[in-house]
């Protein structure tokens, strides 16, 4: 009986792999994917500038620039006859209908030593573009007088960002 | 002298008589019956299923080459050139490769990723995919007392600068076995 006993249990330590082998291994096919897409890139319109125009100052105040180019006045500055005023232009390039968005900063405009500072608007905080993966904006800004500079011609610069959002 | 596989082996045949339903009317008296006890684990197959692809997103052209990683938790980090890259908006989510295992509960397995590189193509374009990894922990991973596991796979991409833009795909594969 002894034997009978320990004899069933070999034969169950046999079997029991038997009926797991067939099922002890699985694989499957996983997919990796991964895209591409065209870099953002901003470039600066030839030739555009944001023109604060002509203008005395008198005791101070600023010059207002729309992105549309609309120049208005405030305070004692007075802009001369013929004075005209622009906004500056950019253009985009990227991946069609992807949204952007767009920052500029201030800066100063200098001549002799002398800055006058101003800030900037851009015409929208994001725009999205087209299909043909092409877009633009423009700039205006508000220049600050304190009514002491000097007259002459005054230059400067600022930055504008555009990021993929 | 009966070598003792041999006597086993008898002794085997004979307890299968024994165990079989018919010797339960045995005639009382010359012979005796006991039940005896007999066990035999089916286990249930190992089998895995693919249920994500393992998503890098959308990526902006990188200037310079860097690497992307995906971990097995879905968190991205960017290297190189690729560290603006990855910044944008994604149309369709981000994430690890995930699979499905199924088999028996509580039994511990084995997992395998390929070792080396995977390349995922654009046409005649490539990108190298490398260091896969996931949430399988040698020695540790067993499947749930219900008898599941959630896989989930990470890898490193490595883009090179101005890698052509395009949809890159590629396939890996996973293997489970039962330890």
């Amino acid at each position: 009986m002894k034997k009978l006993i320990l004899a069933s249990a070999i034969a169950i330590a046999f079997a029991s792999p038997a009926f797991a082998a067939p099922g002890n291994t699985s694989t499957a096919t996983g997919t990796a994917t991964a895209t591409i897409v065209s870099p953002i890139t901003l470039t600066h319109t030839s030739g555009a500038a944001l023109g604060f125009g002509r203008f005395t100052t008198g005791n101070g105040g600023t010059v207002i620039v729309s992105s549309a180019g609309v120049g208005s006045v405030t305070s004692e500055v007075t802009f001369v006859p013929s004075s005209t005023t622009t906004a500056d232009a950019f253009t985009v390039t990227g991946d069609a209908l992807r949204s952007f968005s767009i920052a500029t900063t201030g800066g100063n405009v200098s001549a002799a030593g002398t800055l006058i500072p101003f800030t900037t608007t851009a015409s929208a905080a994001s725009a999205t573009l087209t299909a043909g993966g092409t877009s633009s904006f423009t700039v205006g800004g508000t220049l600050t007088l304190a009514g002491t500079e000097a007259a002459g011609a005054y230059s400067g610069s600022y930055t504008a960002t555009v990021t993929y959002n | 002298m009966t070598n003792l596989p041999f006597r086993a082996l008898i002794a085997a045949l004979l307890a299968m008589f024994v165990l079989a339903p018919g010797m339960a009317s045995a005639a009382p008296g010359n012979r005796s019956s006991k039940a005896g006890a007999a066990q035999a684990m089916v286990v249930q197959p190992i089998r895995i299923v693919a249920v994500n692809p393992l998503r890098f997103g959308q990526i902006a052209r990188p200037n310079t080459a860097g690497t992307i990683i995906m971990s097995p938790l879905g968190v991205i980090t960017a290297t190189g050139g690729l560290l603006p890259s990855t910044a944008i908006v994604q149309t369709i989510a981000r994430g690890p490769g995930s699979f499905n295992i199924t088999g028996d509960p509580s039994r511990l397995f084995r997992l395998t990723l390929p070792a080396g590189n995977i390349t995922l193509r654009s046409g005649t374009r490539t990108i190298r995919m490398s260091a896969m990894r996931s949430n399988w922990v040698s020695g540790a991973s067993r499947l749930s007392t219900a008898g599941t596991f959630a896989l989930s796979v990470g890898a490193t991409l490595n883009i090179g600068a101005n890698q052509a833009n395009g949809t890159y795909t590629g396939t890996y594969a996973a293997t489970v076995v039962y330890q």
